[in-house]
């Protein structure tokens, strides 16, 4: 009976999230399964429409799995307590959009740990070039590369190694995808320039 | 090796530390290196944002295609635990007269054990905040007081500051110092873990003047209630109400 179909372990999510390839990709929709309900809980305890609080549902897993892979959940709380907390933060954030009607750009992705490699002087500059930066240009020109480019493209852009992409795009070493990636994201410089 | 390569060679720590120095040299006198430094950055941060609408998109589709599984009966569990808080909440009203002094206890217990001292390394946002916890762990809490006190002066949102400020309050008994240190970090709504609804209750125990312990009983309620940061310890400082 799917009423009381069992879900996976917390734990064993955590290892499969960690993993590569189809591992991950199970375990990503696993965990978005197992947490659904929280939509429901979101509809009736913060009077948001079903979609908002699906779209803010889908935010929390995606920043789930980036901590987790990240290293940066480290288990002090309960995995459950862990989506609960961002999904209610994620829900309040929505309801004062709503409220103060301003649209705020979504930046969940830090380029802090990038940037914080870099040395002080040198940063500053980056920082203030990457400002200038048009993001939405970029995105819309990675979606114009060819197939192939946009999905080297965009596993780069959610982690996977040069090895898992060598290995879902035929590839025979990681050392050749790495060198078809690079040459993607060249051909994306030159689209920008 | 072309420039992008050698910059993810940088960025993924994988340029020699010789050459590693060379690059972070040229980046400061050479503005093409710059530029394409920038480049690589906004574009992996393009691909992640590009990457991740696609895979909300796929999420959705999941949502709309498959049926959701509930936890095991959730409206009945959520109504008994509701009356469960219900009858406790009136049953405790009239009771906590009478209590023993064994919640207070348990929480004084439990802030030595666990608030004695804190690892360096938990959290390393500022040397300043690091000052203050060597300060705290020598026990020098005159010193680390001042501090966080500062830190939280410039800054009113770095919880941990904000956390540690109620610390050293909550260690040298000034309650009510610790009290609003703990309930300004409760209400904090950008963190993952918070725990100041949990070390207000604590700081409530431990100044037991006339309403603090049902003020602390409906904090802890709230901490178990809605999986806050403490939740394990406060259900067992409640068993002891």
């Amino acid at each position: 009976m799917r009423f009381f179909a069992r879900h996976p372990a917390d734990s064993d999510l955590i290892t499969g999230l960690k993993a590569d390839g189809l591992p991950r990709r199970q375990s990503e929709d696993r965990l978005y399964q197992k947490y659904r309900y929280l939509i429901t809980d979101g509809v009736r305890k913060h009077r948001l429409d079903e979609d908002e609080c699906a779209s803010a549902y889908s935010d929390t897993i995606l920043t789930v799995i980036e901590n987790v892979r990240g290293n940066r959940f480290e288990g002090h709380s309960e995995l459950s307590t862990y989506i609960y907390q961002i999904f209610t933060n994620k829900c309040i954030d929505l309801i004062r959009k709503k409220s103060s009607q301003r649209s705020q750009v979504h930046n969940a992705l830090s380029l802090d740990d990038s940037l914080l490699q870099l040395p002080d002087s040198a940063r500053s500059i980056v920082q203030q070039l990457i400002a200038q930066s048009d993001l939405e240009r970029l995105r819309g020109l990675i979606a114009k590369l060819g197939d192939k480019c946009r999905e080297m493209i965009l596993a780069w852009g959610e982690g996977y190694s040069d090895e898992e992409i060598a290995r879902q795009m035929n590839y025979n070493t990681a050392s050749v995808a790495k060198t078809s990636r690079l040459r993607c994201l060249e051909r994306l410089r030159e689209l920008y320039r | 090796m072309n420039e992008l390569e050698r910059i993810e060679d940088y960025f993924s720590g994988r340029l020699p530390a010789e050459e590693r120095a060379r690059f972070e040299t040229s980046l400061q006198t050479d503005s093409a290196l710059a530029e394409a430094v920038a480049f690589y950055l906004a574009a992996q941060q393009a691909a992640q944002s590009e990457a991740r609408n696609r895979r909300k998109a796929e999420f959705e589709k999941l949502r709309t295609e498959t049926p959701v599984i509930r936890r095991l009966s959730a409206l009945p569990a959520f109504a008994l635990a509701a009356s469960i808080l219900l009858i406790l909440g009136l049953g405790s009203y009239w009771l906590f007269q009478r209590q023993s002094p064994s919640a207070i206890l348990l929480a004084e217990q439990y802030i030595q054990e666990n608030y004695s001292h804190v690892s360096i390394t938990m959290d390393g946002r500022s040397d300043s905040l690091q000052t203050g916890i060597s300060f705290y762990n020598a026990g020098k809490f005159r010193e680390a007081g001042a501090v966080f006190n500062e830190l939280v002066r410039h800054q009113p949102d770095n919880d941990r500051a904000r956390q540690f400020a109620g610390l050293v309050a909550l260690r040298t008994n000034q309650y009510a110092a610790a009290i609003d240190h703990f309930h300004r970090l409760s209400e904090q709504r950008d963190l993952f873990a918070n725990p100041g609804l949990f070390l207000e209750a604590l700081a409530r125990l431990k100044r037991n003047q006339t309403d603090d312990k049902a003020r602390a009983e409906i904090l802890l309620k709230i901490v178990v209630n809605q999986n806050l940061e403490g939740k394990a310890q406060a259900e067992k400082l409640l068993e002891a109400f």
